[in-house]
């Protein structure tokens, strides 16, 4: 099911054997107005690829013929389209190969489609913008990954969105962020957040926590930077 | 088989030609050592008289003819002065050179008056053949050598008479050639002499000329069969060389065979060949061998026992030290040692002891009956040391085998199932090393497979999720799809249904995906220190919002404060999880769950304590297996996978955990090792002060803010940073 290529809209190829999956991802990404190609082998895949001008690519692993890995290495001989793999293997080291090879995301079946939804809006926008980040060498900008925080403007980002935070969030999020790779722990983050002594502080840095979690992170469920690290505190990782 | 004989015949074909090329050239050899020391043949004083007899082209030219005949000339040259003739027999048998030449030379002289002095021509006169022949006449020598034997009486009538000589030596060169000719004769007398020999001696016995002829052939034959002989020898020994290979598996052959012989037989074979070669050499060297025939033995005898000594030495050489190893006492050991096999090993060590004592015993009475006599009693004496020495070595190498057995046993005890223990195959011990090695490897394999079997499961569990998540990812894909669809208000209940059992199915699937590589050991653990009490708030800070559904209070007590503990936070945190969902599910509503934490004797202890809302009618072992619920009706929610990973997870991360029951009472306890941290920063432990104090002591009726009430906080604290904005 090849889907009408639209100029304005970017192509999205999605690449995986099973067609009832491929088909709901194309309906999903064709109500967000994007173009889609489909693709139901690795290396009908490739075909598509060297023919059309495709902006991302949603590929499954495990395929007849040529599997995901493949045909991941062998694009990435010419080219850096946004890839996100889709998996049924939910192992680290799994995922871990997948983006050593090249790959920018690593979604495991099975997913929710509005999460696959939101991390290919991420990644394309990421993907298009990637000469504006480039060229503005602002100071006062922090950034970790797709995580960005304008200190002069008060202003947070999240995959090239803008996000709105409370007051305290803002505070949490600034500490976490400029000191991105470090652990806090919920006394040290009251403490410094709330200029009171921390006593008991565990459930209301958790909630704060959750709540930048679900604005910054595309499944709040299993965090990529905003982090809990159990029996120690909480960070945001250095990317 | 047949390549065996084959490689045989071909190895023995290589020695024999080793053998006979050796004892031909040690054969010549002794032969050109014997000939050297030892020519007897009259004239033939010296190997290169020899030499020169055999090699010359013609006899006449030998040294050996030509002294001769220069002996015959001196004399006749000597008759010549004489002025009266002599009668023949009379004067010729003082010849001594012609002794026995008489009737085979023909000679002639005649003095400067005229007179003949000497005459051995025979009665028939000139007629007969010659083939050598000298002339001394007109002052000048002149020598014919007939090569058709012409008749005597021919020549001399052409030539004596007509003077023509054939000859073209003059006196004084051929003097130079007979060594003493020219002694008394200076040429200047005019005599005439005449020396012929006779083609076909009359008297051939007792010629020496003649004779001379005979040996010359001999000598010629010999040399040349000397030289055949050497060079077939230096042939096959080049064939031997290059077929070593095969002789060396023939000597290894034989080896085999000679190995079978004992020790004491060879020494006694070799103190033999000892002996008789003695007495060869002492024969030998003290002359007392002379006759051809008695060299010709000793000489036999003698690469007899070169041979024997080889045989020896190539025995030593590829037996090695299994030369002396056979030997009687071996045996007899050996022998013993299978009569006493078939008794079991108790009684077996007993016999050997008693065996012993009573050798010994025996020996000592033997020692002091024959005390007077000296040979018999050393005997004795030494024999009972021999025996007290080979028991001690045995006894010690039976108390070295047996701790090898001891310390393998204590081995296979500890888990190691591969090295295998190897004793001596004369050990007391080997049959039960061995059998102790078969209980072994069978061990070893019955773990194999069941680590295989375990992988397999693994695998198999692996699949089946992997083909249970397509079919679910397309499930839950298009439910979503139906969800986003214009539906009637029932149907959009159906389909939030769909939506909730899919995702629980989702979770069982990953519940089962993680309890089974739990339970095979394939979990990836990382490990890192982090602090027990903390992780408990952490948990309960996170699932929160779920608890404060459910009408439960949670009473939490940190008695100890912090708690440092090396595992792996993230998994810890899913058996806390499931441990709370567990107290959730099945806890009488209205009742209190208790979370404890407190040091015990190095540990770090978590208890979660909760009252059920069933009956408790299982064991603690029952509950933790998998998919086993609280419920037989299995109604509630949950994998009832939650105990089991809680139970995997914690033993993976290093921790115990176990399940107690007391009537309704249902009590979960996680101990992890305490870790004590020396670099911990200052700050923290400021941190960690201040939570060691926030919870009150352990108290049934104590206020312990409960998590309903701390839920309140976060949005007061919030409005109050919202105000400090």
């Amino acid at each position: 099911m090849v889907a009408e290529a639209n100029d304005k809209s970017p192509i999205i190829l999605v690449v995986d054997d099973d067609r009832e999956i491929v088909r709901a991802i194309a309906i999903n990404l064709e109500r967000e107005g994007y173009s889609v190609l489909c693709a139901y082998d690795g290396t009908e895949a490739l075909e598509l690829i060297a023919e059309n001008d495709v902006k991302l690519i949603i590929l499954d692993i495990m395929m007849p013929r040529l599997d995901g890995l493949s045909v991941l290495m062998k694009m990435r001989e010419g080219n850096n389209i946004p890839v996100i793999l889709l998996s049924a293997k939910s192992e680290d080291t799994d995922k871990i190969l997948g983006l050593s090879i090249g790959a920018d995301d690593y979604v495991t079946k099975p997913f929710n489609p509005d999460e696959l939804i939101a991390r290919v809006r991420a990644q394309l926008r990421r993907y298009m913008r990637l000469g504006d980040i480039n060229s503005t060498g602002n100071k006062d900008i922090v950034s970790s990954g797709d995580l960005e925080l304008d200190i002069t403007n008060r202003q947070a980002r999240a995959y090239g969105e803008p996000v709105h935070l409370t007051a305290t969030e803002y505070k949490i999020f600034e500490l976490l962020l400029t000191n991105a790779g470090r652990i806090f722990s919920s006394e040290e983050i009251y403490e410094r957040i709330w200029n009171e002594p921390a006593y008991n502080v565990e459930n209301t840095v958790m909630v704060h926590i959750r709540r930048i979690r679900e604005k910054i992170e595309i499944n709040p469920g299993a965090p990529k930077y905003l982090k809990v690290v159990w029996g120690l505190g909480y960070k945001i990782e250095k990317i | 088989m047949s390549t065996t004989i084959k490689r045989q015949r071909k190895g023995f074909r290589a020695w024999l030609c080793f053998f006979i090329g050796l004892n031909i050239i040690l054969t010549l050899c002794a032969a050109a050592l014997i000939f050297s020391f030892n020519i007897t043949f009259d004239d033939l004083q010296h190997v290169d008289d020899i030499a020169d007899l055999a090699l010359k082209k013609e006899l006449y030219d030998t040294r050996v003819f030509k002294s001769v005949v220069a002996d015959h000339m001196g004399d006749l040259l000597g008759l010549a002065r004489r002025t009266s003739g002599v009668s023949s027999t009379y004067e010729s048998h003082r010849i001594y050179s012609f002794e026995n030449e008489v009737t085979n030379i023909a000679c002639f002289v005649q003095n400067k008056d005229g007179t003949i002095i000497y005459n051995t021509i025979p009665n028939e006169g000139y007629d007969f053949k010659y083939d050598y022949l000298l002339l001394v006449k007109d002052n000048s020598l002149k020598l014919h050598i007939s090569k058709k034997t012409d008749l005597l009486k021919e020549y001399l009538s052409d030539n004596i008479s007509g003077y023509e000589v054939t000859i073209d030596n003059s006196l004084a060169q051929l003097s130079r050639n007979f060594d003493n000719f020219i002694a008394g004769y200076d040429g200047s007398e005019d005599i005439l002499v005449v020396y012929a020999l006779r083609s076909e001696p009359e008297n051939f016995s007792s010629s020496f000329i003649y004779t001379l002829k005979e040996v010359r052939l001999w000598v010629r034959i010999g040399a040349v069969a000397v030289l055949v002989a050497l060079f077939a020898s230096i042939l096959l020994l080049i064939y031997s060389a290059i077929k070593s290979e095969d002789k060396r598996y023939f000597f290894r052959r034989c080896a085999t065979i000679t190995a079978r012989v004992w020790f004491e037989f060879k020494l006694a074979f070799a103190a033999l060949i000892a002996i008789i070669l003695g007495f060869l050499l002492e024969g030998v060297f003290n002359y007392s061998v002379s006759y051809w025939e008695e060299l010709a033995l000793v000489f036999a005898l003698l690469l007899a026992c070169f041979w024997c000594i080889y045989l020896i030495v190539k025995d030593l050489q590829y037996n090695k030290a299994e030369f002396f190893k056979h030997n009687s006492i071996r045996t007899l050991m050996r022998i013993y040692s299978r009569l006493t096999r078939r008794f079991p090993f108790e009684r077996r060590m007993l016999i050997g002891y008693w065996v012993f004592v009573a050798s010994e015993l025996a020996l000592f009475i033997l020692v002091i009956l024959t005390f007077r006599s000296a040979i018999p009693s050393t005997i004795f004496a030494i024999l009972g040391v021999a025996i007290f020495v080979i028991a001690s070595v045995k006894y010690h190498s039976f108390i070295s085998d047996t701790g090898k057995l001891v310390s393998q046993i204590n081995r296979i005890k500890s888990g190691d199932l591969s090295t295998p223990l190897d004793l001596d195959s004369r050990s007391d011990l080997q049959e039960y090393a061995h059998n102790l090695n078969s209980i072994q490897s069978g061990m070893s394999n019955a773990l194999e497979e069941q680590l295989a079997s375990e992988r397999l499961k693994v695998d198999l569990i692996t699949n089946v999720s992997h083909d249970l998540k397509t079919p679910l990812t397309s499930i839950i894909s298009y439910i979503d799809l139906l969800k986003k669809e214009p539906l009637p208000a029932q149907a959009i209940e159906y389909a939030d249904i769909l939506s909730e059992k899919a995702d629980k199915l989702n979770t069982m699937i990953h519940d089962i995906f993680a309890v089974s590589k739990a339970t095979s050991g394939n979990l990836v653990v990382e490990n890192e220190l982090l602090d027990l009490s903390r992780l408990v708030e952490q948990t309960l800070a996170d699932m929160q919002e779920k608890i404060a559904t459910f009408d439960l209070t949670f009473r939490v007590n940190h008695v100890d404060g912090p708690l440092q503990i090396r595992s792996d936070g993230q998994k810890l945190y899913r058996v806390l999880q499931n441990l709370i969902d567990n107290a959730l599910c099945y806890s009488l509503s209205g009742s209190r769950v208790h979370i404890r934490t407190w040091a015990e004797e190095g540990n770090a202890v978590l208890e979660i304590k909760n009252t059920s809302k069933h009956e408790l009618s299982f064991t603690p072992e029952e509950i933790a297996e998998r998919f086993v619920r609280g419920d037989a009706s299995r109604s509630g929610e949950g994998s009832g996978l939650g105990l089991s990973i809680a139970q995997t997870f914690t033993e993976a991360c290093g921790g115990s955990f176990s399940i107690n029951i007391d009537y309704d009472d249902f009590k979960v306890r996680i101990a992890f090792p305490l870790e004590y941290d020396e670099n911990k920063p200052e700050g923290d432990a400021v941190i960690v002060q201040q939570l060691t104090q926030s919870p009150p002591p352990l108290a049934e009726n104590a206020e312990t803010p409960d998590v309903s009430q701390q839920e309140s906080q976060p949005s007061e604290l919030d409005d109050k940073m919202g105000s400090d904005q």
